[in-house]
């Protein structure tokens, strides 16, 4: 199908021709300079391997002068200047090209960029319409609707297709597509979200009971205490299908039962209430809880619990977790049960002084099986202690083999008193202000829905809505209105329509021909969307309007303030966990939780969603941290602190970090501290592996030194590794190695292998889940960790390479300002960008290089404030 | 972050066995009572085309004997209730394009130019059109939707590609996929979509003098996306104005998740059924399901005969299969579970009744892997299997031999080198072409197609 390639190139030269528009004679100069210094270059230099009998690496270079607007093309083309720039082609065996032709060859590609970034942006170093990613368009969806569920467990941006760009930001704007497939699932995400602010009075059935668990244990008790003497000393107390009764008048008793207790005689205490243990148990337990089963099975409003709940505290455990879970009634309770857990909290109040504790669950996004639910008209809410801590691998010395270690004592969760509600709307619409403003006395509906709507569209579209823009918004609800639809579902619509609005999906900038300041709402679009993933806050909104934000003063303040907002932390989150390719650490088969000698069976499942959640945690909240403390960037290598949560603390073996709050601590003797030697960066690089030498390798490279390795050719004529290792017969006589070495020994891999192989036995000491390496005795494996730079210089082990990576021109500085910079712009770093980073490197360097530093710089730098 | 939202199975009973227990009838649309005079009509051509990752075990693949009397190969054995509504096919391949990791891309679209080139931007480019989209785009307009582009991956793990060479992006979400099938809309929304996409069209259109040229044409795909979201809204309602009959939902695993090792089966098998119903209700007639990713993590992995399934096939390093019995045995595993699961595929297509004849019948289904022997990752010799179509004139229940393919010997020595391709060998862009044009849709000049194969209807 070549043919349509050469079609697709035609036509983008005639989109260049429509966009440059008067300047034909332009036009034909730039064509008449391929004729004249490209295409003798490229036949004398290219096409015997990159032409019509042969493609290598899937490259050809004939035909018509290339469109560069088109990614693909433009990134063969701009290989092939870099490759000749640095020598690399023709290849070394081939004639050189005169030094002048070269000149022009590349000058010619470079011009044919920049016309080219006119076409697809606007021009060198603009970008283009940036739309928000998922993440962000289901962070800017709840901040509009004025929801928020803490601690729950609702994934929204996973319902929305991915967009991800490998080996690119999802905010590319230069990448990114919009297909319908998107803004549908959007759309349906916006209406399911705005059901729940919204919600339709009468849809919902209040519900609601209060459990006071002293007085159950005291009757509890008392049942114990009245039984004849015999049997009341292998008498424990239960609680067993209690009834409680309705809070409200006319629902129902639910019922209630505490169950798979290890202890009941203390874990039902008169005095404090229920302890529960920790759940799913390591050994030999089944599951211990309190189960609730509701008369009927609501699947609207807010499931609302709360809890005085406390923790009893073991030095070798952190914090319980309270866990709500939903689950089908006919099930026995320690038997074959699905649970779908809903929402947690970690539990710090001391059991002597229990503190309430709240979740808030929005039925309707709870992914369950509600028509099991519905059937059965009823529902079974359990609470459990879904801790989920690791216990600590048991040091070699004290562990004979195959002898199974006991686990260590657990925090017991303590819950002295729990109410649970559907929350039923109140008098004005469903608690969301936010949305629909309360109408004012004397104030007719459409003035109400006018002021409302002004209200929401300045917010939606991070600007005050103009006149032509409500108008339109209003005629939607009118007409809707008298279509016959009430107040409330034409408003619905309404905002519906606004929320996936071209306004309010896209960053909109209005552009012209040349350069501009952007102005104050734009700036801070871009800003929140930076340093917090979502919309600008009423601050930002407030300053963007008396146009104080222009001043650089306060942008200055201003970033200092988002570096310590709240959601600064989900900028870490997507910016690392884009930058370091993390995503795939959820779904890599090694399990991080196998601890030896202890069977975890079937009940490793949470443990693993949830030590996978924290280490896929780390790197962000490495990243805050030396946010707000302003820290070097090279200290995010060459650090002795890691960052840690109680859970990550055992994971690494950790002593003494109690609770869920993520905290900065000295590394453990056996890793260093920041990124290089994190469990996420390494079990990254390794994709699951059991030897990821070669892996790891082209990581280091890639997201350490910055160097941009191409895949491996597909169809080129090579074998992998393996298969070419172990058809050589001697396999058995060499080591690891000596077999990464031979891969270099093909000449095809070389030129990039070369360069990353020598890197991937830095991580030696370290397995695939970026644990350190034992022996089968429990000894640390003892691991030769040399091996050359990509520049060569050799380095003796991980501690030197990581002194190359962070100090003179640190290599991973370097990379971090360039991957930063180009997700602050929210595109692929441009022509030009490279001068206006050393300025931004310079002018951090003077306020100490701290991260906050050069986030500041970025932020004030022309690019960022530009269009 | 981990999706924390799925379930925990707390203990060991299958989540299978527990959601077989939850059949439950809703009421919806049913095309036989809905459609007047639909049984006087001719019942519609359709093709499915499901991309399978990896290789397979290649020793226990092809039968050993060409034509009607071959006998099912080892791991073909669970496609034995099915066999006489289906060809194995020996010796096609792709004319140009060698062995690699990005044959998801290509299986379908048959582009051998940017294979290799493992662009930042999609995996294959440039890419040009897939088999099912060039369908879809001359007979979608006839149903709701052109087509339906499916995929436990989801997103841009996708073997189609509309014509300007783009993933069209693969939808994952069962329970989404469902609702939007059946009309369910549930809330009631579907009414006011079409003021809210007129609301927006106009706004993007209002913004679109006020922009440049380059994000003019960034505006231009939200403006595609509302009109093809429009047509989509319009189609769903007037399909909802229809009689409604019952459906039986005990097939239907909705929540069930790929990336969860229990929930394979329910999940590949509600994504099939999910088909089923498409068909049934005429929702489209083109579908393309592009499985899971054949190398590293993602869903669809870890069965219980083996872990790293990738791994183990380049582990097998193409010897003979008593050197690598560990290896093969896992392979086998994988090859079973996906024949079985296409098995109940199409006894679910054959036990569908529409106008007096079977969903099958006019279903034409294609099975693709794009690579064979898995160690190098070979695409000679590719395993393809081709069921239904009888009544677009597929003659099926044979071993069908292109390019004069030698059989595998049983010889004491590793795979086979490829054979030499002549000039004029048939490739996967014929069989491709070749379904289209049974589905009345030209396909000359598709891919690397030079002719039909007309082998496959006589």
């Amino acid at each position: 199908m070549r043919s349509t390639v050469l079609i697709r190139c035609a036509l983008g030269l005639l989109a260049l021709a429509a966009v440059a528009g008067a300047d034909t004679a332009g036009d034909a100069r730039h064509l008449a300079d391929y004729q004249r210094q490209v295409a003798p270059f490229v036949q004398q230099h290219c096409l015997s391997c990159h032409g019509p009998t042969k493609q290598k690496a899937g490259l050809r270079l004939d035909g018509p002068p290339p469109d560069l607007s088109d990614l693909a093309v433009a990134e063969h083309w701009l290989s092939a200047k870099r490759l000749v720039a640095q020598g690399d082609m023709p290849p070394t065996k081939e004639p050189r090209p005169a030094a002048s032709d070269m000149v022009e060859f590349m000058a010619w590609i470079d011009a044919a960029a920049v016309r080219a970034a006119v076409v697809t942006r606007g021009g060198v170093g603009r970008r283009a319409l940036r739309r928000l990613t998922r993440e962000e368009y289901a962070a800017t969806v709840t901040d509009l609707l004025g929801l928020t569920f803490p601690g729950a467990h609702i994934d929204l941006a996973g319902r929305l297709p991915s967009d991800t760009v490998p080996n690119a930001f999802a905010n590319d704007s230069n990448l990114q597509t919009t297909q319908a497939l998107q803004l549908r699932r959007s759309l349906d995400l916006a209406e399911d979200l705005l059901d729940i602010a919204l919600p339709r009075p009468g849809t919902i059935v209040p519900l609601r009971y209060d459990i006071d668990l002293c007085a159950l244990a005291a009757k509890a008790q008392a049942t114990v205490a009245a039984l004849p003497e015999d049997k009341r000393a292998k008498a424990v107390p239960q609680i067993s299908n209690a009834a409680v009764p309705s809070a409200l008048a006319g629902a129902k008793p639910a019922q209630l039962t505490v169950f798979g207790l290890r202890q009941p005689a203390t874990q039902i205490d008169p005095a404090r209430g229920v302890l529960i243990g920790s759940n799913p148990v390591i050994t030999g337990g089944g599951v211990q809880g309190i189960s609730v089963i509701f008369p009927s099975a609501p699947e609207r409003g807010v499931l609302r619990l709360r809890a005085i709940a406390g923790a009893t505290a073991e030095a070798t455990d952190g914090a319980p977790r309270l866990r709500l879970n939903l689950a089908e009634v006919s099930y026995n309770l320690t038997g074959a049960t699905v649970l779908y857990p809903c929402a947690e909290v970690a539990v710090t109040a001391p059991a002597d002084a229990p503190v309430e504790y709240v979740l808030d669950i929005p039925l309707a996004l709870i992914n369950a099986e509600w028509s099991l639910f519905r059937r059965a008209k009823a529902y079974r809410v359990q609470l459990d202690n879904a801790a989920a801590i690791l216990g600590p691998t048991p040091p070699p010395a004290q562990l004979a083999k195959d002898a199974k270690p006991s686990p260590p004592p657990r925090s017991l969760l303590l819950i002295r008193s729990l109410s649970l509600e559907i929350v039923a709307e109140p008098a004005w619409p469903a608690g969301s202000e936010t949305v629909l403003a309360p109408p004012k006395t004397g104030e007719d509906e459409s003035a109400h829905i006018r002021r409302s709507l002004i209200d929401f569209l300045g917010r939606a579209f991070r600007r005050p809505p103009r006149e032509d823009e409500t108008a339109r918004y209003l005629a939607l609800y009118q007409t809707n209105r008298s279509g016959g639809a009430d107040l409330l579902s034409a408003y619905k619509t309404t905002i519906a329509a606004a929320l996936i609005a071209p306004q309010t999906w896209y960053l909109m900038e209005r552009k012209t021909a040349e350069r501009q300041p952007l102005d104050p709402w734009e700036l801070a679009a871009r800003l929140s969307y930076l340093m917090t993933a979502g919309p600008p806050d009423a601050e930002l909104r407030a300053k963007a309007a008396d146009g104080s934000l222009k001043s650089e003063a306060e942008l200055r303040r201003q970033v200092r303030r988002l570096t310590d907002h709240d959601r600064a932390a989900e900028f870490c989150r997507q910016f690392s966990r884009q930058w370091l390719d993390l995503d795939v650490i959820s779904h890599l088969e090694p399990a991080f939780t196998s601890i030896r000698g202890i069977d975890q069976g079937n009940e490793i499942e949470w443990y693993e969603r949830a030590i996978r959640a924290d280490v896929l945690e780390e790197p962000a909240q490495t990243l805050l941290s030396a946010l707000r403390g302003d820290v070097p960037v090279a200290r995010l290598v060459e650090s002795d602190q890691v960052v840690v949560n109680d859970r990550m603390a055992r994971f690494y073996g950790i002593d003494g970090v109690r609770g869920p709050a993520w905290r900065q601590v000295p590394a453990p003797a056996d890793r260093r501290g920041g990124l290089l030697t994190a469990s996420s960066c390494i079990a990254a690089a390794t994709g699951g592996k059991k030897r990821g030498e070669i892996k790891r390798g082209v990581y280091l490279a890639r997201h350490f030194f910055g160097l941009d390795i191409p895949s491996p050719p597909g169809n080129a004529d090579i074998k992998p590794l393996d298969i070419q290792l172990a058809e050589d017969r001697k396999l058995a006589d060499i080591s690891t190695r000596q077999h990464v070495e031979r891969h270099i020994s093909v000449p095809t891999c070389a030129v990039c292998h070369t360069r990353t192989d020598p890197l991937g036995f830095a991580w030696d000491s370290y397995d695939s889940c970026g644990r350190v390496r034992r022996t089968k005795d429990g000894v640390p494996v003892k691991a030769d960790t040399s091996g050359r730079l990509p520049d060569s210089t050799a380095f003796a082990d991980l501690d030197a390479l990581r002194r190359h990576l962070a100090g003179d021109g640190s290599p991973f500085s370097e990379t971090f300002a360039k991957r930063l910079f180009a997700y602050a712009l929210g595109r692929g770093l441009d022509h030009g960008d490279g001068a206006y980073l050393k300025q931004i490197q310079a002018a951090a360097a003077k306020e100490g290089g701290g991260l906050r530093a050069l986030l500041t710089a970025m932020v004030l730098s022309e690019p960022f404030r530009t269009k | 972050m981990p999706n924390m939202t799925a379930p925990v199975h707390s203990t060991g009973i299958s989540r299978r066995t527990f959601l077989r227990a939850a059949g439950v009838c809703l009421a919806l649309p049913w095309l036989e009572s809905g459609e007047p005079g639909a049984a006087a009509t001719a019942p519609p051509k359709r093709a499915v085309f499901v991309f399978l990752p990896n290789g397979v075990n290649m020793w226990k693949f092809h039968p050993e004997t060409a034509g009607k009397d071959f006998a099912l190969s080892d791991t073909l054995q669970p496609l034995a209730p099915v066999r006489d509504r289906l060809s194995i096919l020996s010796g096609l391949q792709h004319r140009k394009i060698k062995g690699g990791h990005e044959e998801w891309a290509y299986l379908l679209t048959c582009n051998a130019t940017g294979v290799g080139v493992a662009s930042k931007h999609t995996a294959v480019r440039p890419n040009t059109i897939s088999i099912d989209q060039h369908i879809a785009n001359a007979i979608g307009e006839k149903t709701r939707w052109p087509s339906l582009v499916l995929g436990a991956d989801g997103g841009r793990m996708t073997s189609s590609f509309d014509a300007t060479g783009q993933p069209v992006l693969a939808d994952f979400d069962l329970k989404a996929i469902f609702d939007d099938l059946t009309g369910a809309d549930p809330n009631g929304r579907m009414a006011h979509r079409g003021s809210i996409l007129d609301l927006v069209a106009d706004q993007a259109k209002a913004k679109r003098a006020e922009l440049g040229g380059s994000d003019q044409r960034k505006l231009d795909e939200y403006l595609d996306s509302v009109r093809s979201i429009e047509k989509r809204v319009q189609a769903d309602q007037s399909f909802k104005q229809r009689a409604h009959g019952a459906i039986d939902q005990t097939r239907l695993h909705l929540q069930a998740d790929p990336f969860k090792d229990a929930d394979h089966t329910a999940y590949v098998d509600t994504l099939f059924e999910l088909v089923v119903l498409a068909f049934q209700f005429d929702c489209t007639r083109v579908v393309s399901i592009t499985t899971t990713r054949s190398e590293g993590g993602g869903p669809l992995k870890a069965l219980d005969g083996g872990k790293d399934w990738h791994g183990q096939g380049h582990a097998t390093n193409d010897e003979i299969a008593e050197k690598k019995p560990k290896e093969y045995a896992v392979l086998d595993t994988y090859d079973r579970f996906w024949h079985s699961r296409l098995t109940t595929f199409l006894q679910r297509l054959a036990g569908t009744s529409e106008g007096g004849q079977d969903l099958l019948r006019n279903t034409a289904v294609f099975f693709g892997r794009g690579m064979s022997w898995p160690a190098m990752h070979r695409s000679d010799n590719l395993p393809l299997i081709l069921a239904g179509g009888e009544g677009l004139g597929f003659v099926q229940g044979r071993h069908l031999v292109f390019n004069n393919h030698p059989p595998l010997a049983p010889v004491n020595a590793a795979a086979p080198p490829p054979i030499k391709l002549a000039p004029d060998a048939s490739s996967v862009s014929d069989l491709l072409r070749t379904i289209s044009e049974r589905m009345d849709v030209p396909a000359a000049g598709f891919g690397e197609s030079r002719r039909t194969l007309d082998e496959l209807a006589a």
